[in-house]
């Protein structure tokens, strides 16, 4: 099955996109006491290969944190930027120059990512009516085809389109603010593109 | 003549093969599993990429053999018996990958264990053909990248944070 979705309805997912990094970019500047900028510039529906290529290739190191949305309409999200970035955003977070993998790390990156999750979903609820939860994310940082194809394994017993919505980044290095580009995907399990597509449709253009 | 060695890589969800001196791989294995299977001669080798257990699960017509553990196996036996003149008692297999990636999500969600069940699977269908699993390296919560070398029939696995080990 593929992911058949209008210019119009992109348009629109972009535009909750935007708002709901937006409030994202703000709870992590009050969070980190500094300014944070997260813009979306693009959202498209894009194939599995492609997301483990736009990741850098399957042996490439990312972070990727995922969750479930619930309740009328059901999705993974999933959150995948460059292994690289981890250290800066850990150590902005906590203060400490702790490796990924130590478990202050990981709660650091969890809450980094409930944070942009939680606002993103707040926000989807919000603007489409949908009466949506989020569970609580977990974090993976490993190669990108190990980290990345498990959030891709309900959708591919029908077929293997998902929605990518690219993000702009800060990061925040040295106080010399860097971007950086994090891709964003709402996988929508496939009972539930019907509910989204009348959701679009009861929002204003 | 020199012969140049080449690796054949083979991705998510398909099935590849190679002669000897040759290798063939795959990279970034998560919840995947590799399966490995060649003649005790090693003088071919072929690889499959496998996502999910059982093809039974499909929710369409899309039918595409390498991706499930269970079609996997026939399908790579199959390919064995073109490449050569192979009787089934002389075939070997070695298998990697199944990881659980995803901790706290597997215990919500069944789809994330899904790494043990391509494991358990490849296992029952490699019994059910009689054929001996000479490496088994799967579970575990870290990606996998393999490469199986005709030189020395040997496979070997790399993981980001233990490097690499021959198997």
């Amino acid at each position: 099955m593929m992911v058949t979705i209008s210019r119009t309805e992109l348009d629109k997912i972009r535009e909750i996109s935007n708002i709901g990094l937006g409030q994202a970019a703000t709870s992590l500047s009050q969070l980190l006491d500094m300014p944070c900028k997260m813009t979306v510039p693009a959202v498209t529906v894009t194939g599995f290969d492609d997301i483990i290529a736009l990741a850098g290739g399957a042996e490439n190191e990312v972070a990727a944190i995922s969750l479930k949305m619930e309740g009328a309409f059901r999705a993974t999200m999933l959150f995948i930027f460059p292994a690289a970035h981890v250290s800066s955003i850990v150590k902005q977070l906590t203060g400490e120059q702790s490796g990924i993998l130590e478990g202050i790390g990981h709660s650091a990156l969890r809450e980094f990512g409930n944070i942009i999750t939680g606002a993103y979903v707040a926000t989807f609820a919000d603007l489409t009516k949908l009466n949506v939860r989020s569970s609580i994310p977990d974090v993976v940082i490993d190669m990108a085809g190990a980290a990345i194809t498990p959030s891709l394994l309900p959708l591919s017993l029908y077929g293997d389109d998902v929605i990518l919505i690219q993000t702009n980044f800060n990061d925040w290095f040295e106080k010399s603010p860097e971007r950086f580009q994090a891709q964003f995907y709402l996988l929508p399990e496939p009972g539930s593109m019907n509910v989204l597509r009348t959701a679009l449709e009861g929002m204003p253009s | 003549m020199t012969l140049t060695k080449k690796t054949v890589k083979v991705g998510m969800a398909d099935m590849g093969y190679c002669l000897a001196p040759n290798s063939i791989g795959s990279s970034g294995l998560g919840s995947c599993v590799a399966i490995v299977i060649y003649p005790a001669n090693g003088a071919a080798a072929a690889l499959a990429h496998v996502m999910l257990p059982d093809a039974s699960i499909r929710r369409n017509d899309d039918f595409n053999r390498a991706k499930y553990a269970d079609t996997a196996v026939p399908l790579l036996l199959e390919t064995m018996q073109r490449l050569g003149p192979f009787r089934n008692a002389t075939l070997r297999a070695k298998i990697a990958g199944g990881a659980n990636m995803f901790q706290r999500l597997s215990t919500v969600d069944p789809m994330m264990k899904i790494g043990e069940r391509n494991t358990e699977v490849a296992r029952e269908a490699l019994k059910q053909a009689n054929i001996p699993i000479m490496a088994d390296v799967t579970g575990g919560s870290e990606g996998r990248s393999v490469v199986f070398s005709l030189k020395d029939q040997s496979l070997s696995v790399r993981t980001i944070h233990s490097g690499t080990k021959i198997y």
